[in-house]
């Protein structure tokens, strides 16, 4: 079903490391290596990453950690906390070393990356060799390396190779017959696409669609009609023509949010407008440093999809008066939107504040903003007494109390901060 | 960290065209870490590099894309998990991790490729 053009100059590759949390920590700890480890979230509540070996004895992604510690079928699993410092750094490593290839690099996540690659038969796929050994040995994290005509059929390519180790860690579709692509395609399923969750999946099953082959061969304009242009590109990019642009530069900052799992459930508007107030003003703090200023405030809430309980999931957003980048501002609208969007009788684990409407400081000020009112300095000097005397001395309300909360993060397994801090580098003996 | 450089002899009354171009600070990351990708930051416990000037407490700028080669000081990890810092032989009969200091014997390691963890390029010791 590809799109076998000799016309197409390039094509995408998609660079995925392997259990990236874990793979980091085995980095600097090699004991590690071959055996079941998996990483905690925020709160060392879930596993967010699992080695091969945790999941070949059965550990299901999302996992409270409680449940993994007291089975005896998984005793000798090893946790760690998520190091995020950690595991940024080395991301960072990876693009470096992915634009010595390229300059064509999009960072999709932590641990992805799209590239453009010369379209020349066997060229992709001999710099995708040269990838995965520069990943290994520069840096010590295994990839795998997917490379087809658009960014589903790259992200297709990687999971095939993700399931085929002796592919070497990469797979390059366009080198292949149409019908061996088919039987690649026919062999994954379509919830496995990118872009196709578990609800779609579910809606396009009594379609008749349950391989990513049959997605490829469905009529595009009826998804689009059933479902949206969203499941509509997926269906042409998995033919091979490219619908999701490719975006190496990150485009002007869209929207800012600061969001987190809560140490402990929250079931209280006491407790969540305390979070919301905290989360507001980060967010403002983060908008500041950029030299933003933002036009609205969304708030979103919701319960854990692995305790019983009722499901909630509340979300409301709210323009600000005058675009601003004041804190006092941006938390009262926060905690507006919160009152809205929280629900009484339930459990919330995860709360977030999104700022969004973003232009740089000061610009187009407002209709009805007076010009000559002076500039409010007390959020300069909150910034200033934070920075230099701690973060979270002072604030607004809630936020200014530095007791420990029991909803902020709860750590216990943390590796050292080895290529952040000076004072926890990797130890070496003499 | 700022320091002048004069290029070259300056003859009064004619100002050097290069001039122009000494001005920037000495950058010592740019200096010591060509590859800062592949660099890594590591601290010594332990006396048994010191014949090689590498003391306790030291810092170690080790860099991974560097080839692994016969009288190179290497970082390396042992069959207990344990990093150990120590100079890399290669001769006919194998591998073989060497100290500098008269009480510490040598280490014969198999399968070195998958061992050496990164190549040490520069020692921080503090006076």
């Amino acid at each position: 079903m590809s799109d076998s053009s000799s016309r197409v100059r390039q094509v995408i590759a998609l660079v995925d490391v392997s259990s990236m949390y874990v793979s980091c920590e085995r980095v600097f700890q090699p004991k590690l290596a071959d055996r079941p480890v998996v990483v905690l979230s925020n709160n060392d509540g879930c596993v967010v990453a699992r080695s091969r070996e945790a999941k070949d004895i059965g550990i299901p992604m999302g996992e409270p950690w409680f449940r993994v510690r007291a089975n005896p079928k998984w005793r000798s699993t090893i946790a760690r906390s998520s190091n995020y410092e950690l595991y940024g750094d080395m991301s960072a490593r990876m693009v470096q070393v992915l634009e010595g290839f390229t300059p064509h690099v999009e960072v999709y996540s932590i641990d992805e990356c799209f590239l453009r690659l010369p379209a020349e038969p066997g060229s992709a796929l001999a710099t995708a060799a040269r990838i995965w050994e520069r990943m290994a040995i520069w840096i010590g994290l295994p990839v795998q390396i997917g490379i087809g005509l658009t960014k589903t059929l790259a992200k297709t390519a990687q999971h095939h190779a993700k399931a085929n180790p002796e592919l070497g860690g990469r797979c390059d579709l366009t080198g292949w017959a149409p019908a061996a692509v088919d039987e690649v395609l026919a062999s994954l399923p379509v919830s496995d696409v990118w872009g196709i969750g578990g609800r779609l999946t579910a809606r396009l099953a009594p379609l008749g669609i349950h391989s990513t082959l049959d997605l490829a061969r469905a009529d595009p304009r009826q998804m689009r009609r059933l479902f949206s242009v969203v499941v509509e590109r997926t269906v042409r990019e998995l033919r091979g023509v490219q619908c999701i642009e490719f975006e190496p530069a990150p485009p002007v900052r869209r929207e800012l949010m600061h969001g987190r799992m809560l140490g402990q459930p929250v079931t209280s508007w006491a407790e969540m407008s305390e979070v919301i107030s905290v989360y507001a003003q980060t967010a403002a703090r983060r908008l500041r440093r950029h030299r933003l200023q933002a036009g609205s405030v969304t708030v979103s809430m919701s319960t854990s999809p692995f305790r019983s309980g009722p499901d909630r999931h509340g979300t409301r957003t709210l323009a600000l008066p005058i675009p601003t980048d004041s804190p006092v501002e941006i938390v009262r609208v926060a905690l507006r939107a919160g009152q809205i969007a929280y629900a009484a009788g339930y459990s919330y684990i995860r709360a977030m504040v999104m700022l969004t409407d973003l232009a740089p400081a000061g610009s187009q000020p407002h209709l009805w903003a007076d010009p000559d009112r002076p500039d409010d300095p007390i959020p300069t000097l909150i910034d200033r007494i934070n920075h230099r005397h701690g973060h979270g001395l002072i604030g607004y309300g809630a936020a200014g109390l530095r007791r420990h909360r029991p909803w902020s993060m709860r750590r216990e397994m943390l590796s050292p901060h080895y290529t952040t801090r000076w004072d926890q580098l990797l130890d070496v003996t003499a | 960290m700022w320091v002048r450089w004069a290029l070259s002899a300056v003859p009064a009354g004619f100002p050097s065209p290069a001039q122009d171009y000494d001005t920037d600070p000495v950058d010592l990351v740019r200096a010591l870490v060509p590859n800062p990708a592949a660099t890594f930051v590591c601290r010594v416990s332990g006396h048994s590099m010191v014949g090689a000037g590498i003391y306790d407490g030291d810092e170690l700028l080790v860099d991974r894309s560097l080839p692994v080669v016969d009288g190179r000081i290497v970082v390396a990890v042992l069959a207990d998990g344990e990093f150990t810092v120590k100079r890399f032989r290669r001769n006919p009969s194998g591998v073989v991790l060497e100290s500098e200091h008269p009480d510490y014997p040598p280490i014969t390691i198999r399968d070195s490729e998958s061992r050496i963890w990164g190549v040490v390029r520069t020692v921080i010791h503090h006076v």
